[in-house]
């Protein structure tokens, strides 16, 4: 019987040895030049197109930045006057000399595999104001939207959200849906949810090949300060070297990259900023007072890998009002006036440009 | 009190002291690949048991005095009836049960020389210390061959490491 | 006795046998789900790694040349052909058809992540590589390919 435990106690520990030894000091090779002519042994590999191309400045999954713009002048007319744009006239003035603020940003993905890529997203950004009021006589007293940015600044906060459903190898599909809430509100004086603007997109596109994909697509966007119908083009490409390529999705933002090395690289292009700013203080429940504020930003980003997968960048550009101009919404109802629309603005402004800069750390899949 | 300031100031000279740099050349360690080798990329392996063991003990040292170990050169010899002819290219990486594949020296393209060559050896070293202080290290060279061969095949391999410890 | 014998047998067979063979089922080659690359896992010091075999377009548009591992981030390094390079490296089987605390290398972008497999069948395997936590990251499919018959 002892022989018998003996031999069972060899069998069960010859059985697992057996299983290193023959990998552990030496390898059968099989001819791997033969690997172009296999056979599958289960199901096919099925190849979806990657939401990703070869080249691209890293995915961001956190981001924490500040932006500052430089000293500049900003104008606003009566409210209310509802006067014809080219008639306006300045009510109040104001030399802002710093407007900035922190940013945050997170973007994270709730499925993620190669047939489907949904995520979730978070982002908030912070525009406090240091304006110092130039006099100007004959005013309307309490008209006065200058001391409410000086006093409070403008917060917006969104959750995003951004499913990818590759159709085949090639076509795609990008769906985007967004919910901000942005005013001169507080953490203690929250804004209602109900004056919450709505943005979305939708693309279809093609990835021909690793270093390039496109799509067109419509979207509904507040990147021109007020509600707004744009179709949307999605161009990234990048050239064989790997050095120079395009992150494009138009008209939102449009750059030319150029890469140094795996782990930094240089954008050059623009971003169009935007929202719909409720201000409070002439708000009621009656009525929502919304300033469409939006921006170009031309601009040159740098980004470079800190460490690990965090990055850093810097950017540095011109900031250039497109519209700071403020609608009244009966009940907080929002309309469209598009790039043609008569609506009259209940205020008018005109800001001039400025320099600005944003740092920012990230924590990226590169 | 000087018997007791003495001792202290004697463990703060020691603490101080700046670690000393050795250089050590590991035993001709044997790659093999079992035959028959295929165009293409081959792994040969290597084991080398207890790396340190001999060398603590010829410095009277315990292992928590070494504070790195950086390999400077890596000679590599390819017996018969492989030859430089018949080699493309050759990485070299160590492993151990223990401790996470570090690649440590390359040489592309591989020389028209005969007997051994030097290759080049990874400017960014990490874990090393921790490799070497495995009861196994485990060499893997990942050899891309031009033709095919049927026997098994051996080779050669020296490592050359500047280790530092605290004496 | 003989009972406790046979008990003894099975639980040897059970406790070692079926551990290492599940473990090795991760042993062949793989094609990645974009088709561009096979891969195959081998067993080295009771870890496993996986090394490029076999690629799509073995030479580099941008040189003419056989590809390189140009982006990787040690200067050093950058000419070490990416055919035999291992991608895979340092996989312990953890049980339930998983191997984790290897990692996962993209020559694209030089980056290493962290890499979870699991054999979703014999021959599927669900590869995420990820940053941090397993929450940011990608899961690919790998199918089995074996050399035509």
């Amino acid at each position: 019987m002892k022989h018998l435990i003996l031999l069972a106690f060899s069998a069960c520990f010859f059985l697992d040895s057996q299983a290193q030894d023959t990998t552990k000091t030496s390898q059968t090779e099989e001819d791997y030049s033969q690997y172009g002519d296999v056979e599958y042994v289960g199901s096919e590999t099925k190849t979806y197109a990657n939401a990703k191309i070869n080249g691209l400045s890293p995915q961001r999954f956190a981001s924490i930045a500040w932006d500052a713009q430089g000293a500049h002048t900003l104008k606003f007319s009566d409210i209310g006057s509802y006067l014809p744009e080219s008639n306006w006239t300045a009510n109040e003035e104001g030399r802002v000399n710093y407007l900035g603020g922190l940013r945050l940003y997170a973007n994270i993905p709730v499925i993620s595999s190669n047939k489907l890529l949904w995520q979730l997203g978070f982002n908030y950004a912070a525009s406090n104001y240091q304006i110092t009021e130039i006099p100007l006589t004959g005013i309307n007293p309490a008209s006065k939207i200058i001391p409410v940015l000086d006093e409070k600044g403008l917060k917006t906060s969104g959750l995003f959200s951004t499913l990818y459903k590759p159709l085949n190898d090639k076509q795609f599909v990008l769906v985007q849906v967004q919910a901000d809430v942005s005013g001169n509100y507080s953490l203690s004086n929250p804004q209602s949810l109900r004056y919450s603007r709505y943005s979305a997109a939708a693309l279809w596109g093609k990835r021909p090949h690793d270093r390039f994909q496109w799509g067109i697509g419509m979207s509904q966007t507040y990147r021109a300060g007020a509600l707004n119908y744009i179709p949307v083009v999605m161009y990234n490409k990048t050239s064989k070297s790997g050095k120079w390529g395009t992150e494009i999705l138009f008209p939102a933002r449009a750059h030319a990259r150029y890469r140094f090395s795996a782990s930094s690289l240089l954008l050059m292009g623009y971003e169009l900023e935007g929202n719909s700013y409720r201000l409070e203080d002439f708000s009621t429940p009656a009525n929502s007072f919304e300033l469409r504020r939006s921006e170009l930003r031309p601009r040159i980003e740098f980004q470079k890998k800190l460490t690990g997968f965090f990055w850093v960048s810097a950017q540095a550009g011109f900031r250039l009002n497109y519209s700071f101009d403020a609608d009244n919404l009966p009940n907080g109802k929002d309309f469209f006036r598009g790039f043609t629309g008569q609506q009259p603005f209940a205020a008018f402004s005109s800001m001039t440009p400025a320099p600005y800069i944003n740092f920012g750390i990230h924590f990226v899949s590169p | 009190m000087l018997k007791y300031i003495l001792p202290i100031f004697v463990l703060f000279l020691f603490s101080c002291s700046s670690p000393v740099v050795e250089k050590i050349s590991s035993p001709e360690l044997v790659l093999e690949m079992e035959g028959p080798i295929y165009e293409g990329a081959n792994t040969a392996l290597g084991v080398w048991k207890n790396p340190l063991e001999d060398w603590l003990k010829s410095k009277n040292i315990k292992k928590e005095q070494i504070k790195n170990i950086k390999i400077v050169s890596v000679k590599f010899q390819p017996n018969s009836p492989l030859s430089e002819k018949d080699i493309q290219e050759i990485t070299l990486q160590l492993t151990a049960k223990s401790a996470d594949m570090q690649k440590i020296a390359f040489l592309n393209p591989y020389p028209a020389k005969s007997g051994s060559v030097d290759l080049k050896v990874a400017d960014e070293q990490k874990d090393i210390l921790e490799l070497f202080l495995t009861p196994e290290l485990t060499l893997v060279a990942d050899i891309n061959i031009n033709k095919d061969i049927e026997e098994n095949l051996s080779s050669k391999i020296i490592l050359e490491f500047e280790i530092s410890y605290q004496p | 006795m003989k009972k406790f014998f046979y008990f003894f047998t099975a639980l040897c067979l059970f406790a070692f046998a079926p551990q290492s063979n599940e473990a090795d089922k991760l042993i062949g080659v793989w094609e990645p789900s974009h088709g561009k690359a096979r891969v195959k896992i081998e067993k080295i010091a009771d870890k496993f790694y996986g090394k490029i075999v076999w690629l799509r377009e073995p030479i580099d548009p941008a040189t003419g040349l056989p590809k390189l591992d140009k982006n990787n981030p040690d200067e050093s390094m950058k000419k070490v052909p990416l055919k035999g390079y291992r991608i895979l490296k340092d996989f312990v089987y953890s049980g339930s058809k998983e191997w984790t605390e290897g990692t996962i290398y993209d020559p694209e972008n030089g980056s290493t992540y962290s890499c979870v497999i699991k054999l979703k069948d014999d021959n599927t395997l669900d590869i995420r590589g990820y940053v941090g936590i397993k929450t940011f990251g990608r899961t690919d499919v790998w199918k089995r390919v074996q050399l035509k018959k």
